[in-house]
């Protein structure tokens, strides 16, 4: 465990060294600026424009360190060949994949707490200030889960990422596919209900929908942004298997990677 | 050395001159330009919509509510092809967040009035009243859309009832639908309904209102009756309801609760 928290602390010292903090706070405070003059521009339900707006920023930012920032990180050690002087050290390869995940998770997580604070605060202004704008049933429990959701979401993101990374050690390919694998997560469960008991489809292409739902992760089931925006009831049983399925595809990833990194030849 | 810093500031300057003349110009040349709905251009169907928006859908529908209204608020005269953009565009904001109050606001504020897009306005209504199960609004200016476009007084009514059952509706729904029913002839549906509410209301001054409307309801029922037991007594309809009197249908007038007389017109008692 000591091995995986140092290794990923060097990731993460790694990415302040990159400026990720300024970028991070420099990205929060235009957004503050951007949400209050957004939500202005609207003359009712201002805090969900809000919402909107900032739990969005949440997404963009996390998926910008994970895009810009954490593959690079990834395939840095592969294309200078700095992955020798770690793997030469005692230090087994699941704990540098472990410990590289546990970096950029840090870095995800610093970036969601920024901005997801910073965004609170531009709909706390609202509500003190156009407290009737403010949709009647609006909760910030529900906010919080959903930030809470989107972190979850992002790891996910991370996980595939670092697991196109061993795959392909290509920063571009491993750019392509996890961005692919985002697209195809945000929509593969909107698909599948589109296809439903429509016959004009063949049944080779509904089963290929079907099994890609089983293979890419139902990222849209953490979306719960205009559930957080409304205060919409959410059912705590069915938004705690969507946590449980989220960490479970999570660490399926992690260990996938691992077993792909452990017979991986880095010659 | 203090050569090319000599031109490298020349060269500055030009540029900067430059720059600066061109964006002039530039500015100068798109005063005329005005804005113009992009997205009308290219529909896209909601599914795809959808797709494209992610996770982001929220922002997009605030965004394309934002080009419609900015564009309808505008100086620009809209073309009837620019009309059919902006429903689109509403549509699609809609579809994307159905809860949205300011999309269906926007909608029936302009859409009916200006575009004639009455039928268009009632499809981002419906959605808006399936999904903000607690707002009474969507469902109102469905009823007026039946009530004052379609002329629709029955399902105006029914509307209005079913808009006034939401928590927090204020109760001149209430009575603004029992009227409708009793123009569209569904007197005995109006009284229920204000009796159902009466039943369920504790507020005194909104059990006074009420209880006045159902009197003057009663009102109209009994004289709708004696109007037909006097069509059935003489084949024709009586001229005024002073007839029913003079024939000793009835005995007397009820009093208007509000004040005034019951008069007949078209054949329908009205207070």
């Amino acid at each position: 465990m000591g091995q995986i928290w140092l290794l990923g602390k060097i990731t993460f010292k790694e990415g302040i060294r990159n400026r990720i903090l300024i970028g991070i706070l420099f990205f929060a405070i235009l957004l503050t600026v951007l949400n209050l003059v957004f939500a202005k521009m609207f003359t009712y339900d201002l805090s969900k424009v809000s919402v909107d707006l900032g739990l969005s920023m949440v997404s963009i930012a996390g998926l910008a360190v994970i895009f810009f920032m954490g593959i690079n990180l990834l395939t840095r050690d592969f294309e200078k060949r700095t992955i020798y002087m770690v793997i030469s050290r005692p230090i087994a390869r699941w704990q540098y994949v472990l410990g590289k995940f546990l970096g950029l998770m840090l870095m995800v997580a610093t970036s969601v707490a920024t901005i997801s604070c910073f965004a609170a605060g531009c709909v706390k202004t609202i509500a003190i200030y156009a407290p009737a704008y403010v949709p009647p049933n609006y909760s910030w429990t529900i906010f919080w889960l959903s930030v809470c959701f989107a972190f979850i979401s992002l790891l996910i993101v991370t996980a595939l990422a670092q697991f196109f990374t061993c795959v392909t050690t290509s920063s571009y390919l491993a750019l392509l596919l996890t961005a692919s694998s985002y697209f195809i997560g945000q929509n593969v469960e909107m698909v599948r209900k589109m296809l439903a008991g429509k016959d004009e489809f063949s049944s080779l292409f509904i089963f290929v929908v079907r099994i890609a739902t089983w293979i890419f992760p139902n990222l849209s089931a953490f979306d719960i942004k205009t559930a957080a925006a409304y205060g919409l009831p959410m059912e705590v049983t069915s938004m705690g298997w969507v946590a449980v399925y989220g960490i479970s595809y999570l660490f399926i990833i992690l260990i996938l990677t691992v077993f792909i990194f452990q017979r991986r030849e880095l010659g | 050395m203090k050569k090319t810093t000599t031109l490298f500031s020349i060269s500055l300057l030009f540029f900067s001159f430059i720059f600066f003349w061109a964006n002039f110009q530039v500015m100068d040349y798109r005063s005329n330009v005005s804005h113009q709905l992009q997205v009308s251009e290219t529909p896209i169907r909601p599914g795809l919509l959808k797709a494209l928006s992610g996770e982001f859908r929220g922002v997009v529908a605030d965004y394309l509510l934002l080009e419609a209204a900015s564009f309808v608020g505008g100086d620009t005269k809209v073309s009837e092809t620019q009309w059919g953009a902006v429903v689109h565009l509403l549509d699609q904001s809609s579809i994307l967040d159905p809860y949205f109050k300011q999309t269906y606001i926007f909608a029936q504020g302009i859409l009916p009035w200006r575009a004639q897009k009455v039928q268009q306005t009632m499809v981002i209504l419906e959605r808006s009243k399936k999904h903000r199960t607690w707002d009474w609004r969507p469902g109102f200016f469905i009823g007026f859309n039946y009530f004052y476009f379609f002329k629709d007084y029955e399902k105006a009514s029914l509307e209005l009832m079913e808009a006034a059952k939401v928590c927090g509706a204020p109760v001149v729904l209430v009575t603004l639908a029992s009227r409708l029913a009793s123009k569209s002839g569904q007197t005995s549906a109006g009284i229920d309904f204000l009796t159902s509410v009466y039943e369920k209301t504790e507020d005194e001054h909104t059990k006074i209102v009420l209880q006045k409307r159902i009197r003057a309801l009663r009102g109209v029922l009994y004289l709708q009756s004696a109007i037909e037991r006097f069509r059935a007594q003489f084949n024709r309809m009586p001229d005024t309801l002073n007839e029913l009197i003079a024939t000793s249908i009835i005995s007397a007038i009820p009093p208007n609760p509000y004040g005034g007389y019951y008069a007949l017109r078209d054949g329908k008692v009205e207070f």
